[in-house]
């Protein structure tokens, strides 16, 4: 259903890779989809625990954790590349 | 010691430093050097979100429930996760349609209407009452802890008494100043979008400020006070998730509501989409803002266990631990600096949201309501729209102080801002169908909606005035006259769930199953097929708007639309936006003149910034004469959609025949410079054959010329070797011609029905005189029925001349035979010549079919062929779908045989 908006599939690259133009959109719902499940039930139940590891709680550190790297591997993503179509367009607009 | 007028005057100290900030960002605005377009400042004013909840709220969540406090911070990090592609959507359909609040927004989608802005402003006002109310109560509170604190500060009751209603007066009085200060209410809050992104950096620092002198000054560093508190009876459980009230349902329901609440809360929207100057700065910002929420809630646990190990167990409000820990440690500075963080977290929260629901307030709810009534024949709008929103933020803010006054004693301030999430939740269905489903229909919306709404009101906004006793407690428990199942806490008796995560799940079922049923039960119209189509389809459109210009059909005259741009804009901005039009457009502006639809439409483009979408489309259909939605024009709109779709798969289908037809030309292109080098040799073998009889005929002609004393008898037989030659010639040039007639493709043949067996006869006729000559036996055989094909008669009869005549040729005169045998099966004739001359080797036979290859007798040296004879049979055969081919046959001679399919009648 999604088209992953503004992810405007061009014509001519059928069959090659677009580098970050099509695939983004499917990446950053395949990292949506795991930060659910990684920051729900049953994950959370196993790190539910009355332990301390490097002196913090086991569930602190882990959620924490889950949540850095979410923002990590997004900013990874969303990282501006050469193939992008040029920030100056929407820039010049307003 | 802290007095009074410091705290107070350090209060209005920071206002005034607010109001400067935003002075200066609006300034800026007007230099055209904006500062507020970059990524960052866009990053802090979305941290908006964290208000008095985040800063006071938190801590006293997480010393009830641990990490309880987490699910609204980790619902607006995976909500980022998709910003980049829904967020940008909305802020391009926006931008589009000059959105101005989220009631717009949802308003346009379906088809500009009236009813569901109002509904949606309504929603808002009343959903975001208890979070307005949750702010006062956080800043009066904080106002109280530092005033009462010291014993020496108890005094002065007079004014202490209803801090929350001074606090909202002055926050009124700072968002009027802040948000409606100009008469062009279409401009973006520059200088508000700024002070609010300097206020995020104040209560970031401020809380990890007090968060580090918890940790480590009160408690010697985070390993420590972890292991204090992992000893303490009463704190050890907030470590694992069985302090979670409602468990892992309640975890999930919160991180819905909170993913849906970071874009639909109005603030959000504001902040998110009406503020955004460039859809670029959403990629930094998915990332940077939920680190923001990282780092502010990284000291949340610490400060809320060390508060609890610190105070004896309710003797001290969890909520104002972040300013009890400090005072109880005195360190009055820092308290200070504490206070004017939650000072800043709350009052920005206030600022943008009255700001945003006073718009929704006056363009989606005021405005529609006072055009129908024909209230609104002023010559001056732009005051009157800024006198309804002056008085809409007032009105907002006394709203949140009643709620506050009935109930805000009896509940923690995170409960009251849950509430507001689960409202604003409400939204999501309406807006996120819309935007990708085109079937979405404004009565669904408004079912949905209103659905939505009223389960929302009866889960949760009437128990929370059951318990302040506005209502009867038996309200709630057991439920309305007794019935349990009717209980608002536990509806079908329902009660494995938390009351928030109850009305959740209870109000999306029914909102998006009413949105969803709705619309595929009814019918859209014309209008709202038009909205669905532009916003689902927002990147297919060339250019987004040009389409509804068709829409206006009736007439009005240039200074009419002047008049009214005038009365709601302003004379001057009015006068700009005609110029501005007239710029790109090749028309002349006289008042007289009718205005097209363009300029119509364009005209209401420019005043929904203003008024909304909904009250801009009645205004200007107010002083059109006639129709004002033509269907024609829709209709038109909606076929020009279909054909580009149309369009895009006939250039596909072209693109692909394309693609064969440069396959077809490749091939084609081979086959020329093949043909072309056959040319060339065959243009060279062909002189040289030339050549060979010419000389000949030079030569004796030469003998013939010199010898004039030659004797009859030897010059009579130079004579006869001469015409030999000379027909020799004629015959090769013939049939050269023929070859390359027919080869190029230039033969007209002439097919008919015809009898194979007079084929043979008339060649045999042809070559009887050749084989009398020679003395020969020539016997035929054929079936008693005609052979009947379909061919050529002439071509054929060639044929099979040009095999007797070559059987005959090779033949020794005098015992030489030839036997034509004609026989034919269900598919094909066969037409065999038999001779008993000297055969052809093996090897030999597939190239006498060649052109110019010529079969050369052992014995005599000279060909006696021209070397076409055969090929040209070959061709001829092969035209009529045939074979051509050579064996041996028993009398040690050879059989040519060929075959073409039988013509059934």
């Amino acid at each position: 259903m999604m088209d992953t908006k503004g992810t405007v599939t061009r014509p001519h690259g059928e069959g090659r890779s677009v580098p970050g133009v099509k695939r983004r959109g499917e990446r950053l719902i395949g990292l949506l989809i795991a930060g659910a499940v990684l920051l729900n039930f049953p994950f959370l139940s196993v790190f539910s625990a009355y332990k301390l590891i490097f002196g913090f709680p086991v569930l602190y550190v882990y959620l924490f954790s889950v949540w850095g790297l979410i923002i990590g591997v997004k900013a990874l993503i969303l990282r501006r590349r050469p193939a992008d179509p040029a920030a100056d367009k929407t820039e010049a607009k307003k | 010691m802290l007095q009074n007028w410091v705290i107070l005057v350090v209060s209005f100290g920071y206002l005034s430093l607010l109001f400067a900030v935003a002075y200066y960002g609006d300034k800026r605005a007007d230099a055209g050097r904006s500062i507020i377009s970059n990524p960052y400042i866009y990053t802090f004013s979305i941290a908006v979100y964290c208000t008095g909840w985040t800063f006071y709220g938190s801590v006293g969540r997480a010393a009830a429930t641990g990490v309880g406090f987490l699910p609204v911070y980790l619902g607006p990090t995976l909500a980022a996760i998709l910003w980049w592609i829904v967020l940008r959507k909305i802020i391009h359909l926006s931008k589009a349609n000059n959105i101005t609040s989220i009631a717009d927004f949802i308003a346009s989608r379906y088809g500009k209407s009236a009813v569901i802005g109002g509904l949606v402003t309504v929603i808002s006002i009343v959903g975001i009452m208890p979070y307005i109310s949750l702010q006062l109560k956080a800043i009066s509170t904080s106002f109280n802890v530092l005033f009462n604190y010291h014993p020496v500060n108890a005094g002065g009751p007079g004014f202490i008494h209803d801090t929350a209603l001074y606090i909202a007066i002055v926050l009124a009085l700072f968002s009027i100043l802040f948000g409606t200060r100009h008469v062009d209410v279409t401009e973006r809050h520059e200088g508000m979008v700024t002070a609010i992104a300097f206020e995020s950096i104040v209560k970031l620092v401020a809380f990890s400020a007090v968060g580090i002198f918890v940790t480590f000054t009160m408690f010697d560093g985070p390993a420590n006070l972890f292991r204090y508190a992992a000893e303490a009876e009463e704190t050890a459980h907030l470590m694992s998730m069985d302090s979670l009230s409602g468990g892992y349902a309640s975890w999930l329901a919160l991180t819905f509501i909170s993913m849906t609440a970071i874009l639909f809360l109005p603030r959000q929207f504001q902040i998110l989409v009406v503020e955004n100057v460039n859809e670029e700065h959403v990629r930094t910002a998915s990332w940077l803002f939920p680190l923001y929420l990282l780092a502010i809630n990284l000291f949340v646990l610490p400060i809320a266990l060390g508060g609890l190990m610190f105070f004896r167990v309710g003797s001290v409000d969890a909520d104002m631990f972040v300013l009890t820990l400090p005072l109880k440690a005195d360190e009055e500075a820092l308290a200070l600096f504490v206070f004017i963080g939650g000072l800043s977290a709350a009052t920005g929260m206030v600022i943008v949201e009255t700001i945003a629901l006073s718009t929704m307030f006056c363009n989606d709810l005021l405005m529609p309501v006072l055009l129908r009534l024909k209230l609104l024949r002023q010559d001056d709008m732009g005051k009157l729209l800024l006198v309804m929103r002056r008085g809409g933020i007032l009105l907002i803010l006394l709203l949140g102080y009643l709620y506050f006054r009935l109930i805000g004693e009896s509940y923690a301030l995170v409960s009251i801002g849950l509430v507001s999430f689960a409202a604003a939740a409400q939204f999501a269905p309406a807006i996120l169908l819309g935007i990708y489903w085109k079937g979405a229909s404004r009565l669904g919306a408004l079912a949905g909606l209103s659905g939505g709404f009223i389960v929302w009101t009866y889960t949760l906004l009437l128990p929370s005035f059951a318990r302040s006793g506005w209502i009867t407690m038996s309200f709630v428990e057991p439920g309305p006259f007794g019935i349990s199942a009717l209980g608002p806490y536990h509806l079908f008796d329902l009660t494995v769930f938390d009351p928030i995560t109850h009305s959740v799940f209870w109000s999306m079922l029914v909102n998006i199953g009413l949105l969803v049923g709705v619309s595929l039960f009814s019918r859209q119209e014309a209008l709202e097929q038009l909205q669905a189509a532009m916003f689902v389809d927002v990147y297919k459109k060339r250019a987004v708007g040009a389409g509804d210009a068709r829409l206006w059909h009736g007439k009005t005259q240039v200074s009419d639309l002047k008049g009214l741009m005038a009365r709601m804009i302003g004379a001057d901005r009015a006068e700009e936006a005609f110029l501005s039009y007239a710029s790109t457009h090749p028309i002349e502006l006289r008042d007289d003149t009718l205005a097209d639809e363009s300029l119509v439409a364009f005209m209401e483009r420019e005043l929904a910034g203003t008024v909304g979408a909904t009250s801009a489309r009645v205004m200007v259909s107010s002083i059109i004469e006639g129709e004002a939605l033509s269907i024609d024009g829709l209709m038109k709109i909606l076929d020009e959609t279909s054909q580009v779709i149309e369009y895009s798969h006939r250039l596909e289908q072209k693109s692909r025949e394309l693609e064969a037809a440069t396959r077809e030309l490749k091939r084609t292109n081979e086959r020329l410079k093949e043909l072309d080098r056959m040319k060339d040799e065959f243009v060279s073998t062909v002189s040289h054959e030339l050549r060979t009889p010419l000389t000949s005929i030079r030569a004796f002609s030469e003998i013939l010329q010199d010898d004039e004393n030659m004797e009859p008898q030897q010059r009579q037989q130079l004579l006869r070797i001469v015409v030999k030659e000379t027909e020799r010639l004629t015959r090769l040039v013939n049939q050269v011609l023929d070859f390359t007639k027919i080869e190029s493709g230039a033969y007209q043949w002439v097919r008919e029905k015809l009898d194979l067996a007079s084929v043979m006869r008339e060649a045999l006729a042809a070559t009887s005189q050749l084989s009398q000559n020679r003395n020969m036996t020539i016997t035929q055989e054929a079936p008693d029925i005609p052979v009947m094909v379909f061919g050529d008669k002439d071509r054929l009869v060639q044929v099979v001349i040009n095999l007797l005549s070559n059987a005959i040729k090779y033949c020794e005169p005098g015992s030489g035979r030839v036997h034509l045998m004609l026989s034919h099966n269900a598919d094909e004739a066969k037409l065999k010549v038999i001779d008993n001359g000297p055969g052809i080797e093996p090897g030999e036979r597939e190239l006498i079919f060649e052109k110019f290859h010529q079969f050369r007798d052992s014995s005599k040296d000279k060909p006696q062929g021209t070397g076409l004879g055969l090929a040209i049979c070959k061709t001829i055969i092969e035209n009529h779908r045939g074979r051509i081919w050579v064996e041996s046959n028993q009398w040690k001679g050879s059989s040519f045989i060929f075959t073409i399919p039988i013509m059934h009648s």
